[in-house]
């Protein structure tokens, strides 16, 4: 049966929708706001290019798949990269750190950038879906192509290991 | 220092003009395709140019005389064999041995073992070829 194909309108109007939490989900992986915008617009020019291939009901969760993915493997080069570079990764850092990682310097945001990442991949892509997208969890479980059950006790257990790292600074 | 959930996950406002940046990509993204596709043309001709190539060389190195090609299965048949019917057949070589005729004085000879019943006797048709020189 054919379906309805994906429209450069109707892009610009999913572009629109998902532009704010896509990216901050995004930015969660790479922590860094022109990286994340930049994973964000590659997202879309991916979808942008299957557009005769996707349906229009399940763009929304493809749009997600694809920028976690992409921002998880940016993130696993850019760790690899370190790995063989570390003292000119660590210069540039501090040479031409920009107004975004001057602010994430501030204690409270490195106390949460390093709760988040010490999150194991599986669970962080469950707890960035759950925190900015709106989804229920029906839909995060296409995303993430699990069952539903998976995905309420991977937020449980992301959530009960980001209290245990910021209990104290919670008050809990 | 108390830390609210909230703050665990701020809502943070993406860089601006997000849209017009993607409404710019999606743009030059059809020149780019055009420009990558004129790029990757000649590359459509490697394989077909490769398989040709192979193809020439495989006719002409078959038809090629080849010193390092092994033995045929006639010349693995034949070798080492005296049997007077191959030689006369011209499927095994004559073997040709030097043989002392006169005291101080060797020609080149053409010595074809001829079958006889008797296992005890070894019978040679000799043949003197004319000196190359």
């Amino acid at each position: 049966m054919p379906h309805e194909t994906l429209t450069r309108s109707a892009l610009e109007d999913l572009y629109l929708r998902l532009e704010r939490p896509l990216f901050n989900v995004v930015y969660r992986w790479v922590w860094d706001r022109e990286e994340a915008q930049e994973l964000v617009q590659e997202t879309f020019l991916r979808l942008w290019g299957m557009r005769e291939r996707i349906r229009i009901e399940t763009v929304e969760s493809l749009a997600y798949r694809i920028g976690q993915n992409l921002a998880a493997n940016r993130r696993r080069s850019r760790k690899l990269w370190q790995w063989v570079n570390l003292g000119a990764i660590r210069d540039r850092s501090i040479r031409d750190a920009g107004p975004d990682e001057l602010v994430g310097r501030n204690e409270v945001s490195l106390i949460v950038k390093d709760a988040i990442d010490a999150l194991p991949d599986r669970l962080r892509r469950v707890i960035l879906l759950c925190e900015y997208s709106e989804m229920s969890y029906q839909e995060i479980a296409l995303v993430l192509r699990v069952p539903v059950g998976t995905v309420g006790s991977r937020r449980n257990a992301a959530l009960k290991r980001l209290r245990a790292t910021l209990g104290p600074l919670l008050g809990e | 220092m108390k830390l609210e959930w909230k703050q665990v996950f701020p809502n943070l406002a993406p860089p601006p003009r997000g849209l017009e940046k993607l409404q710019s990509r999606l743009d030059r993204e059809p020149a780019e395709k055009q420009r990558l596709e004129r790029f990757l043309r000649p590359a459509r001709w490697i394989p077909a140019a490769a398989a040709t190539g192979m193809m020439l060389w495989m006719a002409v190195s078959a038809t090629r005389p080849d010193n390092n090609r092994g033995p045929s299965l006639l010349d693995l048949v034949t070798r080492d064999v005296e049997n007077p019917a191959l030689i006369r057949l011209g499927l095994a070589p004559a073997p040709v041995e030097t043989v002392t005729l006169l005291p101080n004085e060797t020609h080149r000879v053409s010595a074809e073992r001829v079958g006889v019943d008797d296992p005890n006797v070894v019978y040679y048709r000799i043949l003197v070829l004319p000196d190359d020189n």
